[in-house]
């Protein structure tokens, strides 16, 4: 299992903080990605990759980062800050 | 999610300053805090939250951000400030919490030796908080909340200095 913290309109269209997501790590950003579309399936364009960031331990990463138990994992829109 | 004042984080040996906070701040005093006497130049940039062209009913809006990473990615996007320029005191201030029009948003403030590096060096550090650093901007019309969409713009200013050349050092 993964905790996966939102932020931004994830958090707020899901009204969700975060989801416990049962997977197998090692895992990678992309699976993690997959799996979440298929939970959310009516709002799955808030983790396709055009719209969502993902996190790992705090530094952004891409589809083949691998998550192990113990990282912190966030979704995330594109920043808008400044 | 906490949005209180918080996170004062200070490193005295490579002197980067960073703090996200819903209060607001003083740019007279932030400029009192550059007072090495090797410093040559100080370039700070401020900020406002403008009138909501987008939306001309917005009031006001939010800023959200995530606590921990935030202040990781604004001190990773300072080091390699310094990676490419002589800098000396970075200093980063940005307000989360709910803001309206004219407010100060956000506080960037560099000195070095020579003016070249402390323009650069903050105009460099700002484009990559604009894309990096984790902020969200929700604006609040009559009619409910919206979250503001990234700009492209932002993308292109960022990805301008990668393929930039190789920074001149100091002294032209």
């Amino acid at each position: 299992m993964i905790r996966i913290l939102f932020f931004a309109k994830i958090k707020s269209d899901l009204s969700k903080d975060y989801f416990d997501l049962k997977i197998d790590t090692p895992v990678n950003v992309g699976a993690v990605r997959n799996s979440l579309i298929s939970e959310f399936p009516d709002q799955k364009s808030l983790f396709q990759s055009e719209y969502s960031l993902c996190a790992v331990n705090q530094s952004i990463a891409n589809d083949e980062t691998v998550i192990n138990a113990s990282d912190e994992v966030a979704f995330f829109p594109p920043v808008t800050g400044g | 999610m906490t949005e209180n004042n918080s996170n004062i984080s200070e490193n005295a040996t490579n002197k980067t300053f960073i703090q996200v906070q819903t209060s607001d701040f003083d740019v007279g005093e932030e400029q009192q805090e550059f007072s090495d006497p090797s410093i040559g130049a100080v370039v700070a940039f401020t900020g406002l939250v403008r009138e909501f062209s987008e939306h001309p009913e917005v009031q006001a809006l939010t800023l959200e951000h995530y606590p921990g990473m935030t202040e990781k990615s604004l001190f990773a996007i300072a080091e390699q400030a310094r990676q490419r320029w002589p800098l000396q005191q970075i200093r980063i201030i940005h307000r989360v919490g709910r803001l309206t029009v004219g407010e100060q948003i956000v506080y960037v403030g560099v000195s070095s030796a020579h003016r070249e590096a402390a323009f650069e060096g903050c105009r460099f550090i700002m484009d990559y908080l604009k894309t990096d650093a984790p902020f969200w901007k929700q604006e609040h019309t009559r009619t409910g909340d919206v979250w503001v969409d990234a700009r492209e713009k932002d993308q292109q200013a960022r990805q301008a200095w990668q393929t930039d050349a190789p920074a001149p050092q100091d002294k032209r």
